[in-house]
């Protein structure tokens, strides 16, 4: 009989004791599962974050660069190869004349350097980086950049082609 | 015979959370951090050479205001041909010409100061071909 | 001590133990997080302001070459404005987040005029005054147009050099 209610009297008093630290671990485990789902996701907020923005800007510059070394207005051209629009840069390789040229193709910015006037396919050149939306718009000494980002954010940049022919 | 079993908490399960927890927690914060610093750096030296470039291309400009200076005295310039820094490895060289007292700018192009001697960088293979 | 205590308090230690396990299991969690938590928002900050950086060296690019292919009467202090995704506003399209200023500074010599550009990006803030903020990204550049001094009457002719 004694035996029986000492039992009971201990049920009693673990009962509540043993909810309250089980409620506190379950809160523990809920909380460290929170912040390693948080951590998990600032991470891949600023990989996606780091690679949009140079998706948007880093064709913006390349091309730049491509530009500050071709020199004269003469030697870009807008053109086309299979119906992708194209910007071509002309320069001379020992006497030979060649064309470098930088094109969109099938979700890349692509570069071919070629003897000018050679025949080639968009598929022939090298993917340089990601690109998804480039465009451009020769007019004059004028060149009108824009760059769009997987989201499809956009950037814009304006060249001016420095230099100009002598007069004979 | 009547044994009783006493049921409780395994002693440890918590630290055992609380470890694998904290180590995914810092692998992603390092990595995190990682990332973000190396893509500033990147940005920042790309900022640099932009600014770089412009600094150039400016002393470009004053270059030819002084030689239009120059020819409207009569004096005509020393060189058809001038070179600003823009890095240590590349340069801005700009190319003009005179006539009939008039001031033209033929080039503005940037160019390599150094050209990389492959002869000097050639891999050094110590493999013996047998036939 | 009867028989009955004995169970009793090796069940209540037990208890005792795993709970002052917990106790120390979380606040050790606890300091933890709040160092780590620290190093993440430092990441998101560096992430924001690489990502400001580019977008502001490609604007600050941008306004520099538009302001070279104005023709001299056009010059004047000139705003392109961007939205908070830095992409470019047209006139009437959202409230600009950032934008890219040109102030022109000209220096007359003796066969022409030498314009000095200050590209500044800043970014929009709550206060009235935006030049009290830091600049996101500055850039100087240049422009010489030749040609013939201000006449008398205040007309000038200026070509550009190219």
């Amino acid at each position: 009989m004694d035996s029986r209610i000492n039992n009971q009297r201990r049920k009693e008093y673990r009962s509540p004791d043993t909810l309250c630290i089980l409620l506190l671990l379950c809160v523990f485990a809920f909380s460290a599962l929170m912040m390693a789902v948080f951590g998990a996701n600032a991470y891949t907020r600023i990989s996606t974050q780091k690679e949009l923005h140079f998706q948007r800007t880093t064709p913006l510059f390349y091309i730049a660069g491509k530009v500050r070394q071709t020199g004269a207005p003469a030697a870009v051209r807008q053109d086309q190869c299979g119906g992708v629009p194209a910007l071509v840069f002309t320069s001379d390789d020992g006497g030979e004349p060649c064309e470098t040229w930088i094109y969109e193709y099938d979700g890349s910015l692509y570069e071919l350097y070629i003897d000018a006037g050679a025949e080639f396919e968009p598929v022939d050149g090298t993917p340089i980086l990601d690109s998804h939306g480039l465009s451009f718009h020769l007019n004059g000494g004028r060149l009108t950049l824009t760059a769009a980002g997987q989201n499809g954010q956009r950037s814009e940049m304006t060249l001016t082609l420095r230099g100009g022919e002598a007069d004979e | 015979m009547n044994r009783k079993l006493n049921m409780s908490f395994g002693t440890g399960a918590p630290v055992i959370i609380l470890i694998f927890v904290v180590l995914c927690l810092t692998v992603l914060a390092s990595l995190s951090l990682m990332t973000a610093l190396s893509d500033f750096r990147l940005t920042e030296k790309s900022a640099d050479y932009t600014a770089a470039y412009y600094a150039a291309d400016s002393a470009a400009e004053a270059w030819l205001a002084e030689v239009d200076a120059g020819l409207s005295r009569g004096t005509l310039p020393e060189s058809v041909t001038a070179s600003f820094p823009v890095t240590d490895r590349q340069a801005l060289q700009v190319t003009i010409s005179v006539t009939d007292g008039r001031l033209r700018l033929l080039e503005e192009k940037l160019t390599a100061v150094e050209v990389w001697d492959y002869d000097e960088h050639l891999p050094q293979f110590s493999d013996v071909i047998v036939e | 001590m009867n028989s009955a205590d004995r169970p009793r308090s090796a069940g209540v230690s037990r208890l005792s133990v795993f709970l002052l396990e917990l106790i120390i299991v979380i606040a050790f969690f606890a300091m933890a997080s709040a160092v780590l938590l620290q190093v993440f928002a430092k990441a998101d900050q560096l992430s924001d302001r690489a990502e400001n950086l580019s977008c502001a060296a490609a604007a600050a690019t941008d306004a520099a070459e538009r302001q070279r292919t104005l023709s001299p009467e056009e010059i004047e202090t000139r705003r392109y404005y961007y939205d908070e995704n830095w992409e470019p506003l047209t006139e009437g399209s959202g409230p600009p987040s950032f934008y890219a200023e040109a102030a022109p500074e000209f220096s007359i010599g003796e066969a022409g005029t030498l314009v000095s550009f200050t590209i500044t990006v800043r970014q929009i803030g709550e206060s009235r005054n935006d030049e009290d903020q830091i600049p996101l990204y500055t850039l100087q550049t240049k422009k010489y147009y030749s040609g013939k001094y201000p006449q008398s009457d205040g007309t000038q002719e200026k070509e550009d050099v190219q």
